[in-house]
């Protein structure tokens, strides 16, 4: 299975993640812990990727954004935070799918408007869902919704096993 | 008799006074004014010639067989003369005309019907309104003559070509010009093809993708844009379909929007497992200390290493997700099943958990010492909307 190789590199870079963040900051409340674990975990499965797909250096960027994270990120995926020259092209290649989208067709066959008017809206949703689909056309969009499913599956099962096994070492430590 | 025979002695001197010639004379008298009546002037000659022939030719004949006969004979002379003359005017144009000189009916008739041109048959209706006089033939066969016949069916050639698509033209908007940019659109698009064909062939590894249905409207993109978007539509519903390999329960869904819809309830749920996970995971490691990290390195390997085999894979999504969907109570209730699961993991692998943390009992503590149910429930309420 390809999936067991991912599902590796993934729980190695998340746990340095954690170890990294446990070693920043010792007290701290529930909602901050959640906040860096969920943030590890994302950082952790974008570079598994090692930036070769869309999805994932927009994950990255989202997490490089605020600016505290750039170490996390730097020890995580061993690679330098990218700079926001990369958001810019994409901002400018959202700005001509704009106005190309605009620019065609003027007379829509009136049956197929309905129709088209769902994907369109279903499609911005996605678009919305897959980390730095805003700029994508769809061809790509699909592509990258393809690549982020089978990284998030690959997270979801890791993160269940590690909440399993967290499960049974908790009451274990209480006692 | 005498006034009769003075007047006609004036009127012809080189007649007989014999009582027959003077019949004849009389008779021929009638004649020449009937004939100036019906005749021009200029065919004066031909009486005289006719009046000098010898009357013994039409000695015992009634008068009125006599008129007739002598209408008749001028009637013939004049149309031989004219049909003489016809056959030098008409000898380079087509052949009906000269049968038009011979005999008016037929011939006018055939050639309305071998040329569908209006103007011969209204020739031909001229003839038949005045048959008797041969001028009209003869008029029509100079006008025929001076165009020509081949000119003449040229210039209707010409003018069929110029009133179709003009009619066309006014009647249709611009459809001649759509028709000429079709044309031009269809070679283009041939050229193209030809080209992608050339292109394919070179590559050998693109599939020829078929271009037959491809029709560009007037004011649509040229053709290589429609043979792009053609082509990009292909790669999309391509690629539509993988994913719908993809998503579980999602072969059953027809139509794009609903696949996008059962695509991004995936990719929701997906993100609110791996929400809720870490939500457990910071509850669960309250110091995120993991002073078991050696546990874990040394143990998720192994977990990961068996997930293909273990039935319980299959199982534990569908627990979860079910768990997500609803309230807080339900995940509780699948805990335990879940537990029991991650021990018949770890019973293989390497530390056997104790049988107390099995007991259901023990996950109100656990809910009770870190606060699990407001959280739990703000997880649950924020939801994607689009």
């Amino acid at each position: 299975m390809q999936n067991t190789s991912l599902k590796q590199e993934f729980l190695k870079n998340w746990i340095k993640g954690l170890q990294l963040h446990s070693s920043f900051n010792k007290n701290t409340t529930i909602f901050e812990r959640r906040k860096a674990i969920k943030l590890s975990a994302d950082i952790a499965i974008a570079s598994t990727r090692n930036s070769t797909t869309r999805w994932s250096r927009a994950l990255i960027a989202d997490a490089s954004r605020d600016g505290s994270n750039k170490t996390l990120i730097e020890k995580i995926s061993g690679r330098e935070v990218p700079h926001k020259a990369s958001l810019g092209l994409i901002r400018c290649s959202k700005r001509i799918l704009k106005r190309s989208r605009f620019a065609r067709r003027r007379a829509a066959p009136v049956a197929g408007l309905i129709a088209k008017k769902l994907v369109k809206s279903r499609t911005r949703a996605l678009k919305r869902l897959v980390p730095g689909g805003e700029g994508m056309d769809e061809i790509s969009l699909i592509k990258e919704t393809i690549d982020y499913i089978v990284s998030l599956r690959v997270q979801v099962d890791v993160m269940g096993r590690m909440a399993t096994a967290a499960d049974r070492l908790i009451p274990f430590k209480t006692i | 008799m005498v006034a009769r025979g003075t007047l006609g002695s004036t009127l012809h001197p080189f007649s007989a006074p014999s009582p027959h010639h003077f019949h004849h004379h009389l008779l021929s008298f009638s004649a020449f004014h009937l004939y100036k009546a019906f005749y021009p002037p200029s065919s004066l000659p031909h009486i005289i010639h006719f009046l000098k022939t010898p009357p013994c030719l039409i000695m015992d004949i009634s008068v009125f067989q006599r008129q007739k006969v002598i209408l008749q004979r001028l009637h013939c002379s004049k149309n031989q003369e004219d049909r003489h003359h016809a056959r030098v005017n008409l000898h380079s144009a087509f052949d009906h005309h000269q049968q038009i000189s011979s005999n008016c009916w037929r011939p006018i008739k055939t050639a309305s019907s071998a040329t569908n041109q209006p103007c011969f048959s209204a020739v031909s209706s001229s003839n038949n309104s005045c048959m008797e006089s041969v001028t009209i033939p003869k008029t029509d066969g100079q006008c025929n003559s001076d165009s020509g016949g081949t000119v003449s069916c040229s210039v209707t050639k010409r003018k069929a070509a110029e009133f179709s698509p003009e009619d066309e033209g006014k009647g249709k908007g611009l459809v001649a010009e759509e028709a000429g940019d079709e044309k031009s659109e269809i070679t283009t698009k041939n050229e193209l093809e030809f080209s992608t064909n050339t292109c394919s062939k070179e590559g050998s590894k693109v599939p020829k993708p078929d271009y037959i249905h491809v029709r560009a409207r007037r004011g649509q993109a040229t053709d290589s844009h429609s043979l792009a978007e053609r082509a990009r539509r292909e790669k999309i519903s391509k690629k539509m379909k993988c994913l719908q390999d993809l998503v579980p329960s999602c072969n059953k869904v027809t139509g794009k929007a609903g696949i996008l819809d059962e695509i991004i309830n995936y990719v929701q749920s997906l993100q609110k497992q791996v929400e809720f996970l870490s939500m457990k995971l910071a509850v669960s490691n309250p110091h995120l200390e993991f002073s078991v990290d050696d546990f874990f390195t040394k143990e998720m390997p192994a977990y990961v290493t068996k997930t293909p085999q273990t039935p319980a894979a299959t199982e534990f999504e569908p627990t979860n997700s079910a768990c997500f969907q609803y309230n807080p109570n339900r995940g509780t209730d699948v805990r335990p099943n879940e537990s029991q699961m991650t021990t018949q993991d770890a019973g293989s692998s390497s530390v056997p958990a104790p049988e107390v943390f099995l007991d259901p009992t023990s996950i109100p503590q656990f809910l009770q010492i870190s606060g699990w149910d407001s959280e739990f429930s703000n997880l649950f309420n924020t939801g994607f909307h689009y």
